[in-house]
């Protein structure tokens, strides 16, 4: 179930949100954490019922652990825990991508499992490593098993993210004598779900054609050319915005309908001016769990500069493993890993304050293109797709202008115009949402639009919402689905 | 707050009533069963249009047609609604601007059910190409994923419908009809101009065609579902004008055609084995007619200068007149076509592996026969004039299958109702 399709707005929706109110009021806290616990379940099994034992049970296991951990101390239940949540994850991501590398390797022939992905294995993977961290770390304890199936499978987050940390939503789900403030909740709520369905369905879905065109081309042999390709490359770029952060908008929206709050994923990212500042405004949850529990214990930058290009080095390679399975998502992340690094050197030995001034909206401008010319090999399916495209990026191609076409020109303008002169959704609601959250994002909202709760911005939710539902037609799933 | 909460629900809630409420009433592409207000609504104008596969889709699920017959604009305007002289009756499928993946995912819906014995589908290169895999109401329609109740509240909450809506009502109101039939269209004299205006644009056409194989596959995967679940499987290579075959040649694209047509030959007689529950033709579960190729309908000279009468077979290069599909049934039934003006007596055979490089051969000898012909002599100088002009390749980005599409193709064959059900 999407959460731009028919069945999620009109049935799906109303019944939880009816249900969940109506069970805190006259039934109790727990009866609607069971109600909603029993929706996540539904929405998650909607896909694919197969995959629900997966889940619950990755749910009970971690729980185990977890108890184990508070009463006999975390070593080796941590050790073993984590292994656990790596095992499952390896088991049905990476088990025919190491098959597949080791028959190529060796000449060997063992057959491929083909056991497919269950869905939203990526992030819940990681949460449970989180929970067990954070159990560890006795930033909480393991709590009900209610609340931890909860935290888990919570239908907003649980496809794809923002990867919560269980200590920032644990504490809500047991706060039995919170205040419903239900029209405050759903003003603001609904009103960050239409930011976020428009961006989906209005702005990702009518770009995707241009960039699938691309990709597409390339994989089937063909040789685009400069123009073509890069306008191909930066509809991707802006579709993966456009979708990912618009399922974040979405997601927190719903949340909020519910009186949750769920940590922010997107500030701008196409804004920023150096690829350090991008991985702090983009899937910022992500960056937050790779810091958190792969760069700092690795030493992060306390063991000087060589190292510190070593450690970023391999979080950005095993980021972009956590993708997907294929040696394309390893490029993408060692392409950061190595600008990251670049990035650090520029600052410490490069002329300081270069890219100040004017110079700052070179910084923007070659940020976004390197960003651009990485995502051709997040999105390629294959090297030779995203050699094709590169060369055609490069000009080794000629100017071949092959499948150009006046529209995706305009809705690259479009969509450049939106994420470089519009504030992104964080800072337009900054006065509604909470101080921690902005705080753990990093966000400073500087003066500008803001969302102001009156009538005419009523109306103008209801247009957008509205607009938003009649588009949502084509309900094709989020690119993070498939994580 | 309390106050912003009311006006967006109410301002939300109002605005898709009442758009839905006009559009169920309206109901442009004939699906909601609201009844119909002569001067008003009464005349459904837009059920031919593009909105023609909601009704296509609302049709296939509501079943009970033991033939459906598929295909694009040609198989709307080029057959009788419905064909006559088919054995239970052939219910006319045609959507316009169709291509391979609607076709399929249409094949696949109407085989859920089990009064479903044949399936007629009108083929050409036209729909395994690379162009846009879907029309825009395509994804309002049933055929995306045979919901009935969900396909509704897309159609009724569709823009492409609100617009379908304001026409019908304008045409309604102010006695207008929708872009059919042809004859209105085309008078005589001014059909010559549509023959070379047709062919300019179909060269810059075919100049960007692509070939795309993945489209057979993806048709070959429904057409064995159907055949193994005992569905006959009746293809046929529709007719174009020479005027317009022709260019296919000129715009060195004949590589791709003779291609289609041995893939479609190949797969066609991969699944012939299969055993129909009850055919409606003659050969086998999956049966290949080709009625392509420079055949005499299709090389009846052009219409020629102002003061000449209406083409006797083609209102314009691509698109063929409703006798001509009659004809075609006549010849897919077991029946000798009728004979108007023209010498049809060798129109239409079978495809099979046995005779497809036959049928190569004798394609070209038929197109130089035609070129040696006043009116092919005169088609094919328009082509070099048009070539001489530096005509552009048109210029669309190319649209692939993806996994998704894949995905959902298998999950609706497993919806496919059994053979023990069909009997």
């Amino acid at each position: 179930m999407l959460f731009n399709s028919f069945e999620f707005l009109f049935l799906f929706l109303p019944v939880v949100l009816v249900a969940y109110y109506l069970a805190r009021r006259h039934v109790s806290h727990l009866a609607a954490l069971f109600l909603l616990n029993l929706a996540s379940l539904v929405f998650y099994a909607w896909w694919d019922v197969r995959n629900l034992p997966i889940l619950i049970a990755s749910v009970a296991i971690n729980h185990l652990f977890a108890r184990a951990m508070a009463r006999w101390g975390n070593q080796p239940w941590l050790a073993l825990g984590i292994l656990f949540n790596l095992s499952v994850l390896g088991f049905f991501k990476y088990a025919d991508f190491l098959i597949g590398n080791a028959n190529a390797l060796a000449g060997a022939d063992i057959p491929l499992l083909n056991v497919g992905l269950p869905l939203a294995i990526s992030f819940f993977s990681f949460q449970q490593i989180s929970f067990l961290v954070d159990v560890a770390r006795k930033k909480t304890a393991p709590g009900h098993i209610f609340s931890h199936m909860l935290f888990v499978s919570f239908f907003p987050h649980i496809v794809a993210g923002p990867l919560v940390q269980h200590h920032q939503i644990a504490a809500q789900f047991a706060d039995a004598d919170r205040k419903d403030d239900i029209w405050n909740n759903l003003g603001i709520g609904l009103t960050i779900f239409a930011i976020g369905l428009a961006k989906k369905v209005l702005i990702a879905e009518n770009i995707e054609p241009f960039a699938s065109s691309l990709f597409q081309f390339a994989e089937r042999g063909g040789e685009p050319g400069l123009v073509a390709a890069w306008v191909g490359a930066i509809a991707y770029s802006l579709q993966i915005f456009f979708d990912f952060s618009g399922y974040s908008d979405m997601a927190i929206g719903l949340a909020r309908c519910l009186g949750y709050t769920l940590p922010i994923n997107f500030n701008g990212p196409y804004k920023s001016a150096s690829v350090v500042e991008f991985w702090r405004r983009w899937h910022i949850t992500l960056s937050h769990f790779l810091r958190d529990h792969l760069y700092i214990p690795l030493g992060g930058n306390r063991l000087g500069e060589m190292r510190r290009s070593i450690n970023l080095m391999a979080t950005m390679l095993l980021g972009g493993l956590w993708h997907g399975a294929a040696w394309t998502f390893v490029i993408w992340g060692g392409l950061h890993g190595l600008a990251l690094t670049v990035n650090h050197y520029w600052a410490k030995y490069g002329p300081s304050g270069w890219f100040d001034g004017r110079r700052k909206f070179l910084a923007i401008g070659l940020t976004f293109a390197f960003t651009t010319i990485a995502w051709v090999f997040f999105r390629a399916e294959s090297w030779a797709g995203a050699g094709r495209i590169l060369a055609g990026m490069f000009g080794f191609s000629g100017w071949g202008l092959g499948g150009f076409e006046l529209e995706a020109i305009a809705w690259v303008i479009f969509g450049l115009g939106v994420v470089w002169s519009l504030p992104d959704t964080p800072e337009v609601f900054s006065d509604v949402i909470d101080e921690q959250s902005m705080k753990d994002a990093q966000i400073k909202p500087k003066p500008g639009v803001r969302w102001r709760f009156g009538r005419g911005a009523a109306l103008a939710a209801a247009a957008i919402f509205f607009l938003s539902v009649l588009n949502a037609w084509k309900t094709s799933e989020f690119i993070y689905y498939t994580f | 707050m309390h106050r912003y909460t009311l006006i967006l629900f109410s301002a939300l809630f109002s605005a898709l009533v009442l758009f839905a409420g006009f559009n169920a009433l309206i109901d442009p592409f004939g699906i909601t069963g609201a009844p119909d207000i002569p001067g008003v609504t009464a005349r459904e104008t837009r059920t031919y249009e593009d909105g023609g596969r909601v009704h296509v889709g609302d049709q296939l699920l509501r079943g009970g047609q033991t033939s459906i017959l598929l295909g694009s604009s040609r198989v709307v305007d080029g057959f009788p609604h419905p064909p006559e002289n088919w054995p239970g009756g052939l219910y006319n499928a045609g959507m316009r601007g169709t291509n391979m993946y609607e076709l399929t995912r249409a094949m696949v819906l109407a085989a859920r059910d089990p009064a479903l014995k044949c399936v007629v589908v009108g083929l050409d290169p036209d729909e395994f190409g690379t162009h846009g895999k879907a029309k825009a109401t395509y994804w309002l329609s049933a055929l995306v994923d045979g919901h009935r109740d969900l396909a509704l509240a897309r159609v009724l909450l569709s823009p492409s419908t609100f617009g379908a809506s304001l026409q019908t009502l304008a045409d309604n109101l102010g006695g207008g009809s929708a872009r059919r039939p042809w004859q209105d269209l085309y008078e005589p004299g001014v059909q010559q101009g549509r023959f070379e205006s047709g062919t300019r644009g179909i060269y810059g056409y075919y100049q960007s065609y692509q070939y795309d194989t993945e489209r057979v596959a993806f048709f070959e995967a429904a057409l064995e579902a159907l055949t193994q679940d005992g569905v006959q499987v009746i293809g046929f290579i529709h007719p174009i004008h020479a005027w317009r075959e022709n260019v296919i040649f000129r715009a060195d694209r004949q590589d791709d055609y003779f291609q289609f047509r041995r893939d479609l030959t190949d797969v066609f007689a991969r699944h012939a084995q299969a055993e129909p529950v009850q055919g409606c033709v003659e050969g086998g579960a999956a049966v290949l007619f080709d009625f392509s190729g420079f055949q005499s309908p299709a090389t009846v000279a052009s219409p020629g200068q102002p003061g000449r009468v209406l083409h006797p077979t083609f209102y314009e290069p691509s698109h063929y007149l409703p006798h001509i599909g009659q004809a075609m049934v006549d010849v897919m039934a077991g029946e000798t076509a009728s004979t108007q003006a023209e010498d049809r007596s060798n129109f239409g055979h079978r495809l099979t592996p046995q005779t497809v490089e036959e049928s190569e051969v004798a394609i070209r000898d038929r197109r130089a026969a035609w070129l040696v012909t006043p009116n092919g002599a005169q088609a094919d100088a328009f082509v070099d004039a048009v070539i001489e002009s530096g005509l552009p390749a048109e210029r669309t980005a190319p649209q692939f299958l993806n996994d998704e599409d894949w995905r959902e193709l298998r999950s609706e064959l497993s919806r496919i109702a059994p053979a023990s059900d069909r009997r």
